[in-house]
């Protein structure tokens, strides 16, 4: 009699959850086209626009999408989510690749299929996704330096916060140093430290770094995560104000960095646009899922995208940027 | 254990596990009603290897579990295969078959200092295995410097991304390993001496299993099978990094308790674990064909989770309070027979 009960209450909770995850009303079946994103740090506020760039460019052709990958940074994870796209039927694909290599065999699975698929903000390059839409990473890097030499002169001084190692984090160190040379050929790069990617690492080492070169007057931090850490390590040694104050350049359009320059604790802060990478990954997609006339040379079977990357660019901002304030209102998914 | 007393036990297993088993087919068909595109060929194997990996390692958590112990490490030793099997390869030049050997030895010999560290320290396995995890996590990070090899050759990515008889090596590789497994643990004498451990590690010993010895023999199955799975895995994604199988050991946890087995130890089949990977892979592909925000994924989760091992809990009394009932019962009609 027992045993009857339990069934019986597990048929019905079995029966409640089919029909609730059954019913709940999705646009996607109405809709005649449905585009996906997948992310890795899903939830990150840098993803969070680039997918409201991917969704606002959606509506205006009343297509639908959705936003899926990891919460962490796992690329299998990532190759996964694309499979299942994929299966699914999407139109087409936008994935940033948490890392190169894995993201291939899905790419290339893709494409296979005949489902459009592009990357942005990290590139795949080993794969046949059709293009790579997001920053030139020695374009931004140059910009930086500019800017870093713009403000101090030949008298700047630079430690560099940064993860070895990395592609990418290479492409910007190197327009970094061609940046600032163009503008102050006698300011120096000091020493790099390696802050593996972690705020409290990067707070060590940075002031590591600090105490042991006394004459860097400048931290240009060549990724997302050491900012706040940089930033700290001047307030341990002392130089976060005054005339011997270091300049701390993020590069990040995080909500507390963007404080943070409004506050003057940051020189500036480099950002990048993963907005306009949403809004042109969907059209780059929704281009290659609409074959014209003539068939694409470059993709025989898609629609026409150009062979070349889309450089979205970045913008440096600093204290009283109007930007700032768009910035700090990030949506929410 | 009294036959009547297996049975209770018995009993209350079967139902969980058709209960979960329903629960799975009715979200299954719940969401093709709904959405469609669930039962399509395309996407059932996207969903059996979305799951595949972690499933493996759930195989050897069972056994990990079923004793009463636990192993964090898995992930980092599934990452750690990857990458010591692409080094071999591909930097050290050496062929596909002994690069395997040498890496499953490996992760052996990690899984056995596993078992000898809590063997000889009497430290929770929670501790030994978590500092196995963060460790080999750096190692793994140190000797890549953060990024991933690729390069392998075509036969060596026949076993991640190959089929044998229409099915992918690395699905085919679970389902016999749990074929394999499960059979051992239901009949072999040396497995059935986990329920025994995980019953009662002093009363095991007592009755003279060598219960050290098997601890750094299921340890070292544990990270054998993480082994094994890495190595696949780094031949399905063309790359061996650091950062795959992240988490991958909490998700093999969850699969073992959403199986019903008893976290505390002393209860737990293959077949629930198989059945908890399943319905994991069911779940997670239900949140992407349903377009519902993927956030809920781990919310659900969470809650299945928190529901198995409650469940789990409910289930282990109700058999203790039904094996008193039946002692008293026997030496009721004792004392009757004895006063007639």
């Amino acid at each position: 009699m027992n045993s009857l009960k339990r069934m019986l209450t597990i048929t019905t909770i079995s029966l409640v959850v089919a029909t609730v995850i059954g019913s709940v009303p999705v646009k996607a079946q109405d809709a005649e086209e449905h585009y996906g994103m997948v992310v890795f740090l899903r939830g990150s506020e840098f993803f969070n626009w680039a997918y409201a760039g991917f969704q606002d460019a959606a509506k205006t052709v009343k297509a639908t999408t959705e936003l899926q990958g990891p919460a962490d940074w796992d690329a299998s994870a990532e190759a996964r989510a694309v499979d299942q796209l994929g299966a699914k039927g999407v139109k087409g694909i936008a994935v940033t690749a948490g890392d190169a290599d894995t993201l291939v065999t899905s790419i290339d699975s893709s494409i296979k299929a005949g489902v459009p698929i592009l990357t942005f903000d990290s590139d795949s390059p080993k794969s046949k996704r059709l293009l790579f839409v997001g920053t030139n990473n020695y374009n931004a890097g140059f910009t930086a330096g500019k800017a870093v030499g713009e403000k101090l002169g030949d008298k700047a001084r630079v430690g560099v916060s940064l993860i070895p190692g990395l592609d990418s984090i290479t492409h910007r160190l190197e327009g970094f140093k061609a940046g600032l040379a163009s503008v102050a050929p006698n300011a120096k790069i000091v020493t790099t430290v390696n802050d593996e990617g972690d705020l409290q690492k990067a707070e060590s080492v940075n002031t590591a770094m600090l105490q042991a070169n006394p004459d860097i007057n400048v931290i240009f931090c060549a990724h997302g995560n050491p900012a706040t850490g940089a930033y700290s390590a001047t307030r341990n040694v002392g130089r976060d104000q005054g005339e011997n104050k270091v300049n701390v350049l993020a590069w990040s359009i995080d909500a507390p960095i963007l404080q943070g320059v409004e506050y003057g604790d940051y020189f500036g802060t480099v950002a990048q646009n993963p907005y306009m990478m949403g809004v042109q990954a969907f059209w780059q997609l929704w281009s290659a899922a609409h074959k014209t006339q003539f068939d694409s040379m470059t993709n025989p079977g898609f629609g026409h995208v150009p062979a070349a990357d889309i450089d979205t660019g970045v913008k440096i901002l600093i204290k009283g940027d109007p930007t700032i304030q768009a910035l700090l209102t990030p949506p929410k998914f | 254990m009294s036959k009547a007393q297996r049975n209770v036990t018995k009993n209350t297993t079967v139902i969980q596990y058709i209960g979960l088993a329903f629960v799975t087919f009715a979200v299954l068909f719940g969401v093709q009603l709904g959405f469609g595109n669930m039962l399509t060929p395309a996407n059932l194997e996207v969903m059996a290897m979305n799951m595949v990996f972690e499933g493996i390692l759930a195989l050897g958590m069972t056994f990990v579990i079923l004793m009463g112990g636990i192993d964090l490490s898995v992930a980092s030793v599934f990452a750690f295969a990857e990458i010591l099997g692409a080094k071999l390869m591909i930097e050290a030049g050496l062929p596909i078959i002994p690069s395997i050997l040498i890496t499953l030895i490996a992760c052996a010999l990690i899984g056995a200092l596993n078992g000898g560290l809590i063997v000889l320290f009497r430290v929770h396995p929670l501790i030994i295995t978590m500092g196995m995890l963060l460790t080999l996590r750096g190692v793994n990070l140190a000797i890549t410097d953060g990024k991933a090899i690729s390069g392998f050759t075509e036969s060596y990515l026949f076993l991640g991304q190959g089929k044998i008889l229409g099915l992918s090596v690395p699905i085919l590789f679970f389902l016999i390993a749990a074929l394999v497994l499960g059979v051992l643990l239901a009949h072999h004498r040396f497995f059935r001496q986990l329920y025994f451990i995980g019953g009662g590690e002093r009363a095991a010993a007592l009755s003279g299993v060598n219960v050290n010895r098997v601890k750094i023999i299921i340890y070292t199955l544990s990270a054998t099978l993480a082994g094994c799975a890495g190595i696949m895995a780094a031949a399905r994604y063309g790359a061996a990094h650091w950062g795959h199988g992240n988490l991958a050991e909490l998700k093999a946890i969850a699969a073992v308790a959403i199986g019903g087995a008893n976290i505390n130890g002393g209860s737990g089949t293959i077949g629930g674990t198989v059945l908890g990977v399943i319905f994991l892979a069911v779940i997670h592909n239900a949140f992407v064909t349903s377009a519902v925000n993927p956030f809920w994924y781990d919310v659900v989760n969470g809650l299945m989770l928190l529901v198995a091992v409650l469940l789990s809990r409910f289930i282990t009394l109700r058999n203790v309070r039904a094996v008193l009932t039946l002692k008293q019962s026997k030496i009721e009609n004792i004392e009757a027979t004895q006063r007639t």
